[in-house]
């Protein structure tokens, strides 16, 4: 069968990789115990933030920022967007969750309703008023979020998913408003802004990792765990090719790369 | 409350105002300060500088209206110096706006060079959805990664233009213009790794300074070969082209706004180191 | 069956034809085929995007509080799409419809940022520690190297600044990109795999 050049090693890296979740999955389904998963403090931001808007009465704000349905990032934040929700359908507290993003809108309300009706507390949930589209693009957004952040006075802020210039904008109107912002994004660029402004930032992997913690899934631990196997293989790769590099030729396990 | 608290605590509305008149006031009356000219600036009239009758540009406008107080600039002058040199320019967008972004450009380049004949000299093919997708395609063919229509709707095999431009490979250059997602992270793989730095072609980048730390491994790596980074390589390209416009007048009250940045660190950390020797005393 | 089964066993076909195309040609022009299909269920998100927002705002012209608002909105809505459609996004109205209102708006709104970045940096660039010091001195010759000032003030500052950002920043922006892409593609694999489901709505 012929395969296109230089795109062999990348489909068998990925192979491996879905091999190696399957077969932790196997072994964790077995009884077998999996290695210990460290808890981040930016997830326990998370239900301190909601648990303190609880308390002042007062709403939690969720955005997912600018990126589609075929962003990891967004993949990645429904994990959270469903923790919120459970949390704030528990306390009944108020939850606004924000779409910028037509298509992600859609999924987002599917999420909130459903975590919603499981827990027995349909009648909190408002149709129109929790999950809200308000706008597309980046800049009608943060501003449209700014407004309601302003509006509604949330106590809490939950900005998890792909942001970019708008960042710098609603975190500082979160941290005018004295409220407790825990941010994730995998966009490097944004992430001294959020850093800057928030109370925790869930930094590039941290982020993705932050749905294995947050589930009592064991798929999502597996995932977490195989992610850890494939970067020590990458770490190992980077060090021996710095290595070749400097003291050699690294022309060979280039070749091999881009076989 | 101690002064040292205050001053820490400083309502930001003070800070405001005085970042609002230092701006207004470089933009009033601008001080001249001088702008030396980069090393991407340099490559990247020289990139441009280089086209010939005929050679094609095709410049991907992936930002809207707010990144373009960044971009446009330099955008529109490496656009004068390939149309100055009797090149053409072909354009797509990633993003939505960026396609009214494109129609700018070209209004003012009509202006600035009259004879200019749309779908020979110049098309705007208009905002194409699918980000990576797209590039992918139009790296096959354009016409189809298209739907074979320009951003007015109109039939693209028309144009005497898209006879040369059967592929984005048939491009001399490829600028992106990149505020966010789609734009450089896309190009980076599917067509400067994928195709142009395999054969030797330049692929240029201008973006929103916010942009640079993002785009700083691709630069290092020559994944991208010309990087026109923010307002200044804006001003750089005015002054290299010899057409002075915003970007130039902007960097001023760029100066004047960091200068503002810098005198209040100093004050937080004054105020800062104070009301610890404050407590200490206490 | 239909909410979860069926967009289940599209997104396994779909992921996995995406996977193995970037390797298998025949299985590329089949991939060829899915994309046309993404870009045009793409243009249609937008469509439910702007029924979600009519919705919203049509309730909220019950409402006096709102009601200068989402009417605003309405009208700025419908008269864009009215306008495109009788005009293209060419004709001189839409043209001076889109300078005179998107143009400064949003480059009013992205001004902000240099207020917000200036309190912040204000708030945050403190020498509370060896680290924070450390960070605030890049911090001011980062700044300084992309203004003239910085030059004309000395011209070890555009030096310094530009080996802090291509040296220093690339490597660390090297090792998140890496984490992040690594993170993303198991995030990606769990999806094809079918492993991860929460994109269908959630629940058990």
């Amino acid at each position: 069968m012929p395969i296109f050049e230089g795109q062999l090693i990348t489909m068998i890296a990925q192979l491996i990789l879905a091999a190696t979740i399957f077969a932790l999955l196997r072994r964790s389904r077995s009884g077998e115990r999996l290695p210990k998963i460290r808890r981040l403090a930016g997830l326990d931001a998370i239900d301190e933030a909601i648990g303190r808007a609880t308390e002042m009465g007062r709403p939690t704000i969720f955005g997912n920022g600018s990126g589609g349905l075929n962003s990891a990032q967004t993949i990645a934040s429904f994990s959270v967007l469903e923790y919120a929700a459970r949390s704030c359908a528990r306390y009944d507290t108020q939850l606004i969750a924000v779409s910028y993003v037509a298509s992600v809108y859609p999924v987002m309300e599917a999420i909130v309703r459903t975590s919603y009706l499981e827990l027995g507390k349909g009648d909190s949930y408002d149709p129109v008023n929790t999950v809200r589209f308000i706008a597309s693009g980046w800049g009608a957004s943060a501003s449209a979020l700014q407004g309601t952040m302003r509006r509604e006075r949330v106590a809490a802020c939950l900005f998890m998913g792909s942001y970019y210039a708008e960042t710098t904008m609603i975190t500082e109107v979160g941290a005018n408003l004295g409220a407790i912002q825990v941010a994730g994004t995998a966009n490097t660029a944004q992430l001294p802004f959020m850093i800057s402004s928030c109370d925790y930032t869930l930094i590039g992997e941290e982020f993705y990792a932050a749905g294995a913690y947050l589930s009592k899934d064991d798929v999502q631990k597996v995932n977490l765990v195989a992610l850890d196997y494939a970067k020590a293989i990458t770490v190992i790769v980077i060090i021996i090719g710095a290595l070749l590099a400097t003291f050699g030729d690294a022309s060979h396990l280039k070749n091999f790369l881009n076989y | 409350m101690s002064f040292w608290e205050k001053l820490s605590k400083m309502d930001n509305r003070i800070i405001y105002t005085a970042l609002l008149v230092i701006m207004i006031w470089a933009l009033i009356w601008p001080m001249g300060l001088p702008i030396q000219i980069g090393t991407s600036a340099k490559a990247a009239y020289e990139t441009f500088d280089s086209f010939e009758s005929g050679d094609i540009l095709y410049v991907s406008f992936d930002y809207d209206s707010a990144g373009a107080t960044d971009i446009q600039s330099s955008i529109e002058a490496c656009m004068r110096l390939v149309l100055k040199n009797g090149g053409r320019v072909v354009s797509g967008a990633l993003w939505p706006i960026g396609a009214q972004q494109a129609n700018y450009a070209f209004k003012k380049m009509q202006e600035e060079y009259p004879h200019l004949v749309e779908g020979v000299d110049f098309l705007n093919l208009g905002y194409k959805p699918g980000g990576q997708m797209y590039i992918e395609k139009a790296m096959d063919s354009l016409i189809e990664a298209c739907a074979n229509v320009d951003n007015e709707g109109r039939n693209l095999s028309q144009f005497p233009i898209m006879k040369d431009l059967v592929t984005l490979k048939d491009a001399k250059v490829v600028i992106c213009g990149n505020h966010g997602s789609p734009g450089a992270s896309e190009w980076v793989p599917m067509y400067a790794t994928a195709y142009a730095i395999p054969n030797n072609k330049p692929f240029v980048v201008a973006a929103s300074a916010v942009n640079a730390t993002i785009n700083a491994p691709f630069i290092q790596s020559g994944q991208i070969t010309v990087y026109l980074n923010g307002i200044r390589a804006g001003a750089e390209m005015e002054l290299l082209t010899e057409k002075k416009g915003t970007a130039v007048s902007g960097m001023d009250a760029q100066s004047l706004s960091h200068i503002l940045v810098f005198v209040l660190m100093i004050l937080g950390n004054v105020s800062y180191f104070m009301q610890k020797r404050e407590s200490r005393k206490q | 069956m239909y909410r979860r089964t069926i967009p289940f066993i599209i997104s396994i076909v779909i992921g996995l034809s995406y996977i193995l195309s970037g390797a298998l040609p025949e299985i590329s022009a089949w991939k060829n085929l899915l994309d046309k299909w993404f870009q045009i269920s793409t243009a249609f998100a937008v469509l439910i995007g702007a029924i979600s927002l009519s919705m919203v705002h049509f309730r909220n012209l019950r409402r006096p509080e709102r009601l200068i608002y989402s009417t605003t909105l309405i009208i700025a809505l419908y008269g864009t799409v009215v306008l495109g459609l009788i005009q293209t996004s060419k004709g001189e109205l839409y043209q001076t419809w889109y300078n005179m209102t998107i143009v400064p708006l949003e480059a009013a709104i992205l001004s902000q940022i240099a207020f917000y970045i200036t309190t912040a940096a204000f708030r945050v660039l403190r020498m509370r520690s060896l680290e924070a010091s450390l960070m605030l001195i890049a911090a001011v010759f980062v700044m300084f190297y992309n203004v003239p000032v910085g030059a004309a003030v000395w011209q070890g500052i555009p030096v310094i600044g530009k080996w802090l950002m291509d040296i220093p920043n690339t490597a660390a922006m090297r090792a998140i990109t890496m984490g992040a892409a690594l993170g993303a593609s198991a995030t990606a694999i769990r999806v094809f795999l079918g492993l991860e489901r929460s994109y269908l709505g959630g629940g058990e």
